[in-house]
C-alpha cells in the first residue's frame, strides 16, 4: 500500500508541476502587460528591479528552484507566496472538506434510493441534477438573501464580518480553523472505524451508539480547549457557503452513485438476497451499495476537476467587502480563500506568481483528495494495486 | 453501389441514436436545449417583424411608455431593467454566445479526450508524457485557468468560442482523457485487436477503424458534460465582468446587481431569469450526458444482435 501511494503521489507531483509550468509560460505569453506596467513611467526601472525583462525560461528555472524550496516562489511585492497561501488555506480546506462531507452524507444514501429504483426521470434525480446545474454564483446569492430573510440583517451582518468582530484576539483564527479541519478529519476516520464494525456485524446497537458519540466528541474536545464559543461562530460563518457548495456536491454525488446503481436491482445477487428473505433496505446498503461502490467512486474521481470548479466559484461568490471587487456588494461575506488569492491578488494585480501559486497549493489541495480516494478504492479492491502499473 | 460498410456504419449509428432517444432523460435533455436553440433562432425574427428596435435593442432600446424598471406586463413579458431594456430581449441575446461556447466544448472536448486516449493506449512513450499532463490537468480548477488564459479583460481575448476551445481542451485532457484511456488500455488486448494486427492492420488502421468508434460513445458523455461544465464557467466569468461577449447571461445578472442602487433595489426578474437560463441550459446539457451514458452502457440493438 505504501508504495502504492507513494507511485501515486510522485506521479500526481510531477504532473502538477509540469501543468504549472504550462500555466507558467501560457499566462507569460498571453498576458500582455505585467506588473510592472501598473507603475506607469516608472514600469522600465520596476521591470528591471523585478527581473522581468530576462527571458522567461530563466525566471522559471529560478521559480522551479524555488518549488523545490517549498516555498511555491516569491510574489512581486517580495513577500514569500507560501505565506500568503498559508494566510488563506485553512478557509478553502474547510471549505472544501465541510463541503464534500455534506455531500458525502447526503448524496450516497439519496442517490443508493433513487438508483436502486432505477427511474430515470424521478423527482428525486431530476432534483439532484437541478442542484449540480445550478449556477453558483445565483445560488449564492439566493442562500444569502433567504439567511437575511430568516434571521434578520443585525444578525446576518454580524456573522459575514465575523473577522472584524471575533477573530482579534488570540487563538489565531487559523489554529482554531486548523482545529475544525482536525475535527472533520478525525469524524471522517471514526466513521470509517464504524462502517467497517458494522460491516462485521458486531453489536448494532453500539455501532449506532458510535454514530452519536462523533459529535458529542467533537464538541466535547472544542469545549475541553476552551473554544467552543468560537467554534460555533465559525460553524455559523462558514455554514452558508459550505451549504451553497454542498447543496451542488450533494447533487454531483446522487447522480454518481444513482448512476453507478442501474440495474442493481435486478442483478442475480439481488435476486439471492431476496430469494434468501432480506428487507429490500438491506439489499439495497448491503449488497447492492457495497457492490457499486468502486465505480462510484472511479467517477467521483474523474469528477474532481468539476469539484475544484466549484469550490473557486462559491468562494468567489462569498468573498466581497475586503476592498476587492464582487458583484454581490454589501450583501456579500468576507470569506477570503485560495481563489481570491488567483482571482484578485494574482490576476487584478498582474502578480503572477502569487497566482500560479495558489493553483498549486489548490492542485496539492486535490491531489491529497485523490489520495484519500486511492486509499479507499485500494481497502475496498486490492486488485487496484496490482494493477496500478497498467493505467 | 451502396458501400455495405457504410451501411453497416449507419446501422450502428441509428442503433445507437435510437438507444439515446429511447432514454427520457435524453429526450428531456434534448428538449431543453431546443428551447434555447429556437430562442436563439426567434430573436432575430422578432425584430424583423413585430419588436421595434428602437424598444427591444438589447443594448440601446428604451421604452418611453412606461417606468423603468417595469414589471412582467404583455408589452415587456419579463419586464425591463434600469435603463430601459428589454428583459426577454437580452435574455434571447444572451443565448448565442452560450451555445457557441457549449458547441465549441463539446467539439474540442470530445476531439482532445479522443484523442489522447488514443494515443495512450498505442503509442506507450507518448502515452507516458501525455499521462503526465492529464494528471497534472485533473488537480487544476478549470475556471482560475480560463481566467488566467483570458488574463487582460480589455484584451476581449474570451469570446465564446476561444472561451468553449480552451474549456473544452481543459476538461477533455483532464476527466475526459482519464475515462477514455482507462477505457481504451483494456480494449487494446481485446482478441479483435489481436485479430487485426496479425492481419496486419497499421497503428493508424487500429486508431480509426477499432478503438475510436468503440471510444466515440464516451467521448459523446464527456463532450456533452463539458459543453454544460463551460456555460456555468462562462456565465461565472460574465459574473465578474470577464468576458468579451457584453450580452451573455453572466454578463446581466452582473449589471442587475451592481445597478442596484439605481434601480431602487435588486432587479428579481432579471436576475431569476438570467440565472435560471444558465441553469436550466447546462441541466439540458447533463441530463443529455446521463441519457448518452446510458446508451454507451447499453450496448446497441444492431450490434447485440
Amino acid at each position: 500500500m505504501t508504495g502504492f501511494l507513494l507511485r501515486r503521489l510522485l506521479s500526481g507531483l510531477f504532473g502538477l508541476v509540469v501543468f504549472a509550468s504550462i500555466m507558467f509560460f501560457v499566462s507569460d505569453w498571453l498576458v500582455p502587460g505585467d506588473f510592472a506596467s501598473i507603475f506607469g513611467s516608472g514600469a522600465a526601472e520596476m521591470r528591471e528591479a523585478l527581473g522581468l525583462n530576462r527571458p522567461v525560461w530563466v525566471r522559471w528555472w529560478e521559480w522551479m528552484g524555488q518549488l523545490a524550496t517549498g516555498s511555491l516562489g516569491t510574489s512581486f511585492t517580495g513577500e514569500p507566496v507560501i505565506n500568503s497561501v498559508m494566510s488563506v488555506l485553512p478557509w478553502s480546506v474547510a471549505l472544501f472538506a465541510l463541503a464534500i462531507t455534506v455531500g458525502i452524507a447526503i448524496g450516497i444514501p439519496v442517490g443508493r434510493r433513487a438508483g436502486f429504483r432505477d427511474r430515470p426521470l424521478s423527482p428525486t434525480l431530476l432534483a439532484a441534477a437541478t442542484a449540480s446545474s445550478v449556477f453558483p454564483p445565483w445560488l449564492a446569492l439566493l442562500i444569502i438573501n433567504l439567511a437575511l430573510t430568516v434571521v434578520g440583517f443585525e444578525f446576518y451582518d454580524r456573522l459575514r464580518r465575523l473577522d472584524e468582530i471575533m477573530w482579534d484576539t488570540p487563538p489565531f483564527p487559523n489554529t482554531v480553523l486548523w482545529l475544525l479541519v482536525g475535527g472533520v478529519l478525525l469524524a471522517g476516520l471514526l466513521l470509517v472505524a464504524v462502517a467497517r464494525a458494522s460491516r462485521l456485524g458486531r453489536k448494532p446497537w453500539l455501532v449506532r451508539g458510535c454514530w452519536l458519540l462523533i459529535p458529542a466528541a467533537i464538541v466535547g474536545t472544542w469545549a475541553t480547549l476552551g473554544i467552543l464559543p468560537r467554534m460555533v461562530d465559525l460553524l455559523g460563518f462558514i455554514s452558508l457557503p459550505v451549504l451553497a457548495l454542498g447543496i451542488a456536491a450533494a447533487g454531483e454525488v446522487i447522480m454518481v452513485v444513482a448512476a453507478a446503481m442501474v440495474g442493481s436491482s435486478t442483478a442475480p445477487y439481488t435476486q439471492a438476497a431476496r430469494a434468501k428473505g432480506l428487507s429490500t433496505a438491506m439489499i439495497r446498503r448491503r449488497h447492492a451499495g457495497r457492490a457499486t461502490l468502486l465505480p462510484a467512486l472511479s467517477r467521483l474521481a474523474a469528477g474532481l476537476p468539476y469539484a475544484l470548479g466549484g469550490l473557486v466559484i462559491i468562494e468567489s461568490a462569498f468573498s466581497g467587502g475586503i476592498g476587492v471587487f464582487n458583484p454581490l456588494g454589501a450583501r456579500s461575506f468576507d470569506f477570503v480563500g485560495l481563489s481570491s488569492i488567483i482571482f484578485f491578488q494574482g490576476f487584478q494585480q498582474r502578480d503572477t506568481p502569487i497566482a500560479i501559486g495558489a493553483l498549486v497549493a489548490i492542485g496539492l489541495l486535490a491531489l491529497i483528495v485523490r489520495l484519500i480516494v486511492d486509499v479507499v478504492h485500494v481497502a475496498l479492491d486490492p486488485r487496484v494495486e496490482a494493477e496500478s502499473g497498467v493505467g | 453501389m451502396v458501400n455495405p460498410n457504410r451501411l453497416r456504419r449507419r446501422g450502428w449509428f441509428r442503433g445507437w441514436l435510437g438507444a439515446v432517444l429511447v432514454q427520457p432523460a435524453s429526450r428531456l435533455g434534448l428538449g431543453l436545449i431546443m428551447i434555447f436553440i429556437l430562442g436563439a433562432i426567434a430573436h432575430p425574427i422578432l425584430f424583423a417583424t413585430i419588436w421595434p428596435s428602437h424598444i427591444y435593442d438589447p443594448r440601446a432600446g428604451f421604452d418611453i411608455e412606461v417606468m423603468h424598471p417595469a414589471p412582467m406586463s404583455w408589452r415587456h413579458p419579463l419586464g425591463t431593467d434600469a435603463f430601459g431594456k428589454d428583459a426577454l430581449s437580452m435574455l434571447l441575446a444572451g443565448t448565442p454566445p452560450s451555445l457557441i461556447a457549449a458547441v465549441a466544448a463539446a467539439v474540442s472536448a470530445a476531439l482532445v479526450a479522443l484523442a489522447m486516449a488514443s494515443v495512450v493506449a498505442s503509442y506507450r512513450r507518448v502515452g507516458r508524457v501525455l499521462n503526465v499532463i492529464t494528471d497534472g490537468a485533473l488537480f487544476v480548477p478549470i475556471p482560475a485557468v480560463m481566467l488566467i488564459l483570458g488574463a487582460d479583460p480589455r484584451a476581449d481575448r474570451l469570446t465564446p468560442l476561444f472561451f468553449g476551445l480552451a474549456f473544452g481542451v481543459l476538461t477533455g485532457a483532464s476527466s475526459g482523457a482519464l475515462v477514455l484511456r482507462s477505457q481504451a488500455l483494456p480494449l487494446m488486448k481485446a482478441e479483435y485487436i489481436d485479430a487485426a494486427r496479425v492481419a496486419g492492420a497499421s497503428r493508424r488502421q487500429i486508431i480509426f477503424r477499432h478503438l475510436v468508434p468503440a471510444l466515440l460513445p464516451l467521448a459523446g458523455v464527456y463532450a456533452v458534460l463539458g459543453a454544460g461544465g463551460a456555460i456555468v464557467t462562462q456565465g461565472f466569468l460574465a459574473w465578474l465582468a470577464y468576458t468579451a461577449a457584453k450580452s451573455d447571461w453572466g454578463t446581466l445578472i452582473y449589471w442587475a446587481l451592481t445597478t442596484q442602487l439605481f434601480a431602487g433595489g435588486l432587479q428579481w426578474n432579471i436576475i431569476i431569469a438570467a440565472g435560471l437560463a444558465i441553469s436550466l441550459l447546462t441541466l439540458g446539457f447533463f441530463l443529455l450526458a446521463s441519457g448518452l451514458r446510458r446508451a454507451a452502457e447499453t450496448p446497441p440493438v444492431s450490434l447485440r444482435e
